[in-house]
């Protein structure tokens, strides 16, 4: 039996459904019910819905054997476990952004509001840049058009949002999409499961001329 | 004794059986002090991947030290010279934080340590005791073991940079064969050097299974000469029956600065996290300026605080409820009784409900009744 965490909403969506082409259907999740957890013993698989920050966590902690997380999650937390396979779905990039035209001075201590402090902290460490992070959980664009920071560290999916705000990518940080991850403990004692569940989702994306 | 065993808590019950086999082998225990002079720790610190440790000064000497969070170190920096090759364990309780958190906890760490004369035999030695300590925890047990000379010696054929290369170790520390053709690309490294990158992050199985692909894969690299050393310690492991339990798995990682060759991981089926981590660190020795070998591993005891823990269903045998007026002394001399009897016995004055017992009963009139 694998235990597999995905993350709620719409990627957490379309995972479930290559899972389900994969041979790893669960009925009992398409059901209208108040289930948390959803069963299928046929194919072997247990999944459950996790608010997309905690599947590391479900993962790292062995509460579940594999997890689906999006790139930008595991470099913020940084979770003890194995990063298994890239599913190039949810495709998106980290960015530095800020109000359209303007560039911020390299002379004052530059604030940056995000989502993600850490990876923000060490972006800016490598260029030896002085910041000051503003952490926030949502809505982060609307922080440099009120003055709140200087520029935001984001993902940006189409640049549409930022756009319709006046605002726009300064520089690229890292690309990011959805990868599939694996306790470290449990992958040894299920290897012969999670390497076929690995080895179906290779043939399946490569099929489509990865 | 028989009856002190069932107070023990399982992770004190494994510290008694890793002593015991610990002795078995000649190992001596080393107790030492909890504290130690920061400054170890600081020169050292990628070595103990924590930088929390509580420290405080000395009143006598002004000297800053440690609550130690490490035991390893405490130990080698006073290793006496070459010639002399001590065997030692430990159990003792260090202080770091772990696993993500911020909290320093106290953890129980039992481990062992060969340091001096080392050989493929001591080695096999050491990786014995350590497949007999996973043993003493579960029947459902994996020696997850990789050879850091393999690794670094297909990483030096892709020509870069220590800190390149440490970022590869990295990737394949987790497996992402993905990432690490990425990053090879992006560097240039050659399609043949990056394919052997990739196959040994995703390798793991059985030496017998494995073998002959690391073999094919170190093939004309100067990861030859530890394939050889990985190959003549499993046959030594096999003679004493281990080898099925062995798993080849380069996703084990190390620091360089302190490992070289063999090292190893232990896991127990329910556990997620490893609780069994080792192998040599030669290179730990030559920071303190000496020449001879070491290997050693440790046991994290923290992880078998909840496993196999069986839900105790009562708190006590007997609630025993008194007035305020009965008599002391009969009442004491019945509690003696029935604690003499074997029961364990809990003597209040009224029952609050948050007490789960399997007999009530009330001392009244001077003897003990059913309630």
């Amino acid at each position: 039996m694998l235990n597999i965490a995905l993350p709620k909403g719409r990627l957490g969506e379309n995972v479930y459904s290559i899972f389900n082409a994969l041979g790893y259907g669960c009925s009992e999740i398409d059901e209208d019910n108040r289930k948390l957890i959803f069963t299928n013993n046929e194919n072997g698989v247990r999944y459950f819905w996790a608010k997309p920050a905690d599947v590391p966590i479900y993962v790292e902690r062995g509460a579940a054997d594999i997890g689906v997380s999006g790139k930008d999650l595991l470099l913020e937390c940084n979770p003890d476990v194995y990063e298994i396979f890239d599913l190039s779905i949810g495709k998106c990039r980290l960015c530095v952004a800020g109000v359209k035209g303007a560039r911020p001075d390299g002379d004052t201590t530059l604030r940056v509001a995000t989502k993600y402090p850490n990876i923000a902290r060490r972006y800016f460490r490598k260029k030896n840049r002085d910041i000051e992070i503003i952490k926030l959980n949502g809505s982060i664009e609307i922080a440099p058009l009120l003055g709140l920071s200087d520029v935001i560290v984001d993902i940006v999916e189409t640049g549409a949002t930022l756009r319709e705000n006046n605002l726009e990518p300064y520089e690229d940080i890292v690309d990011i999409s959805a990868r599939l991850i694996a306790n470290k403990s449990s992958s040894k004692f299920k290897h012969d499961e999670v390497g076929q569940l690995l080895s179906r989702m290779r043939d399946h994306f490569c099929g489509k001329g990865c | 004794m028989e009856s002190f065993c069932g107070l023990l808590r399982n992770d004190e019950k494994y510290v008694l059986a890793l002593r015991r086999l610990f002795e078995q082998y000649g190992y001596k225990r080393y107790k030492m002090s909890k504290f130690e002079e920061y400054d170890l720790y600081l020169e050292n610190k990628s070595f103990i991947q924590s930088d929390r440790i509580i420290t405080f000064s000395d009143p006598s000497t002004g000297k800053l030290l440690a609550l130690k969070p490490d035991i390893t170190l405490s130990i080698v920096k006073d290793a006496k010279a070459s010639s002399v090759s001590e065997k030692v364990y430990y159990c003792e309780n260090v202080y770091r934080a772990c696993r993500g958190s911020d909290e320093i906890k106290e953890i129980m760490q039992t481990g062992l340590e060969y340091v001096g004369d080392v050989d493929i035999f001591a080695v096999c030695e050491v990786i014995t005791i350590a497949v007999r300590s996973l043993e003493a925890v579960s029947r459902s047990y994996i020696m997850g073991i990789s050879h850091l000379g393999i690794v670094t010696g297909i990483l030096e054929s892709a020509r870069l940079s220590d800190l390149k290369k440490q970022r590869l170790m990295e990737l394949i520390g987790s497996r992402s064969a993905h990432e690490i053709r990425e990053f090879c690309a992006e560097e240039k490294v050659p399609p043949e050097i990056s394919e052997k990158i990739e196959t040994l992050a995703t390798l793991f199985g059985s030496f017998d299974e494995i073998l002959p692909k690391v073999e094919k894969t170190v093939y004309k690299t100067p990861a030859a000469a530890a394939f050889k050393e990985l190959c003549d310690i499993y046959e030594t492991l096999k003679a004493v029956g281990l080898g099925e339990k062995l798993r080849i798995d380069f996703s084990i990682m190390n620091s360089l600065s302190y490992y070289n060759g063999v090292i190893f991981q232990g896991f127990v089926d329910e556990i997620p996290f490893s609780i069994l981590s080792g192998g040599r660190y030669d290179n730990l020795l030559r920071r303190f300026g000496r020449d001879s070998g070491a290997v050693g591993f440790a046991v994290y005891l923290d992880l078998l605080e909840r496993f196999h823990k069986s839900a105790e269903m009562y708190d006590v045998d007997i609630l025993l409820l008194y007035d305020s007026g009965a008599c002391l002394p009969l009442l004491a001399k019945s509690v003696d009784e029935l604690t003499a009897s074997g029961k364990s016995v809990r003597a209040q004055k009224h029952d609050d409900g948050n007490i789960r017992y399997t007999e009530l009963k009330r001392f009244d009139g001077g003897s003990v009744i059913n309630a």
